[in-house]
């Protein structure tokens, strides 16, 4: 559970710069919170059979549809990036105590450095 | 899939440079990060309600429905760990709300529980901001 930092929400239009900062911030947090229970619910209640299979068909659609990123089918594509790191993220807290756990924020500076990766990606 | 800022850096390492091109970029940074776990949470909600069996995940909310509206919130972050999952499952079971939505509910629990109006703020309080530490709200019960 992430720090949220005390705001005067309830009136947030009215709300100085400062106090929207910090709004927003606790959004954030609060979105990774989610973003974290939701991958340990998937990794506790989805089969790891099933989970296996999903990414495997997820990274075989990926590893064919590098000119999709390209052109004006590109957010189909990212959404398909993004499933792929959620399942991955999944299948690491049903590994060993000794293999490192993805959490909210690995995951999401993964889709980042993926989309960044993508975008500078040479045209075919 | 959300709107990304195009960005210069490779990684999300901060900039060294305290210019404002720096925190500009940083800021760029930091709200793909924010748009990647909005769009990551949106698609577990999908996926969660794709795979897991809806007679499962009432029988998981059902403990979770109960009023956390505490007269001492000591440590607010106990109800809050309860109330992420509630919300997640909430989401996933109606199906009518989005990552977003349900992230600025959980914000605003915080604020309900901190700002309980049995709750009274002592000398003592100290507020911490980062990740890993805790918040320690001194509060005293009113008859």
């Amino acid at each position: 559970m992430r720090n949220y930092k005390e705001t005067l929400a309830g009136r947030f239009d009215s709300l100085p710069p400062d106090e929207r900062r910090k709004y927003n911030q606790n959004r954030i947090y609060a979105c990774a919170d989610l973003l974290d229970a939701a991958i340990r619910y998937i990794a506790e209640n989805v089969r790891p059979d099933r989970l296996d299979t999903d990414l495997a068909r997820l990274e075989k659609r990926l590893a064919k549809s590098d000119r999709r990123f390209q052109g004006s089918e590109f957010s189909e594509a990212f959404d398909l990036e993004i499933e792929r790191v959620l399942l991955s993220a999944a299948v690491s807290h049903t590994m060993g105590e000794n293999y490192p756990k993805k959490g909210a924020t690995e995951a999401s500076e993964e889709v980042v450095q993926t989309l960044q990766k993508r975008r500078d990606a040479p045209r075919y | 899939m959300r709107t990304y800022e195009r960005s210069t850096a490779k990684t999300t390492i901060p900039l060294l440079m305290d210019t404002e091109d720096a925190r500009s970029e940083l800021e760029r940074i930091n709200r793909n990060v924010a748009t990647a776990r909005a769009d990551l949470l949106d698609i577990a909600l999908s996926y969660i309600k794709e795979t897991v069996d809806s007679k499962r995940i009432e029988e998981d909310l059902e403990p979770l429905r109960v009023e956390r509206c505490p007269l001492i919130p000591s440590n607010p972050y106990d109800y809050l760990s309860l109330d992420a999952l509630e919300l997640l499952l909430e989401a996933v079971r109606t199906g009518d709300t989005t990552g977003d939505m349900i992230a600025l509910n959980l914000a605003g629990r915080f604020d309900l529980y901190v700002g309980h109006p049995r709750h009274e703020e002592t000398d003592d309080e100290e507020l911490q901001g980062d990740a890993g530490r805790q918040i320690r709200l001194s509060a005293t019960r009113r008859a």
